[in-house]
């Protein structure tokens, strides 16, 4: 029982891994939407409050 | 968050992840996308109906299946598993349509102060970052997990 009660209250969920899933990982989805945001993380830029240094690839 | 939530699946680098919304209508596959972006370490969260046909995620369609509450909860599942696993991650989020943008924001404002306790938010309005407020109307979310 007192499991059962700490696993209700986990906020990390305990995931499956589905292997079947792996394909999704390489695709780009929403290539339009994706595009957009980066042209909008590049012309608005990151929060000056979290930045210190950060990495273009 | 301890409201409930669907049971999750993900690929094993846990960037793709689903669940089936079990509603008033039927069941529907749901997969949430966490997609790398030209700045390392942020990536674009991509939420959606799965199409079985295609394998593709339908953004734009409104599912009405009676469970939007349940169904946020299990994206935010995501959230906190994805950050669990990628600690220096931030994530973007937007809707795809300004009407889903909306719900994401009403979403967040429900919940904001059980996710603040292990979440910064940022909402952008223009080309400005603020803390997340409700009421607003941003136009994207950045989240990033509290050390």
């Amino acid at each position: 029982m007192k499991i059962t009660t700490e696993l209700k209250k986990r906020k990390i969920p305990i995931v499956k891994i589905d292997k079947s899933l792996n394909e999704y990982d390489d695709k780009i989805q929403f290539p339009e939407k994706l595009e957009k945001a980066n042209e909008m993380l590049k012309k608005v830029g990151l929060p000056k409050q979290w930045t210190s240094k950060l990495k273009y690839d | 968050m301890k409201l409930p939530r669907y049971p999750l699946a993900s690929s094993d680098k846990m960037m793709t992840f689903e669940f089936v919304s079990e509603g008033k209508n039927r069941l529907i596959h749901k997969l949430v996308r966490y997609q790398p972006t030209n700045l390392k370490d942020l990536y674009n969260l991509a939420f959606g109906d799965k199409d079985h046909s295609t394998g593709e995620i339908d953004d734009k369609v409104i599912s009405n299946n009676g469970d939007s509450e349940k169904v946020l909860a299990t994206v935010v599942a995501t959230v906190y598993a994805f950050t669990d696993k990628y600690p220096e991650s931030w994530i973007y989020a937007t809707g795809s349509t300004k009407a889903r943008t909306r719900l994401y924001r009403m979403g967040i404002s429900k919940y904001l102060n059980e996710v603040t306790s292990d979440f910064e938010i940022l909402g952008q309005l223009g080309d400005d970052w603020e803390d997340f407020e409700g009421g607003k109307d941003y136009e994207g979310f950045l989240v990033r997990r509290k050390k």
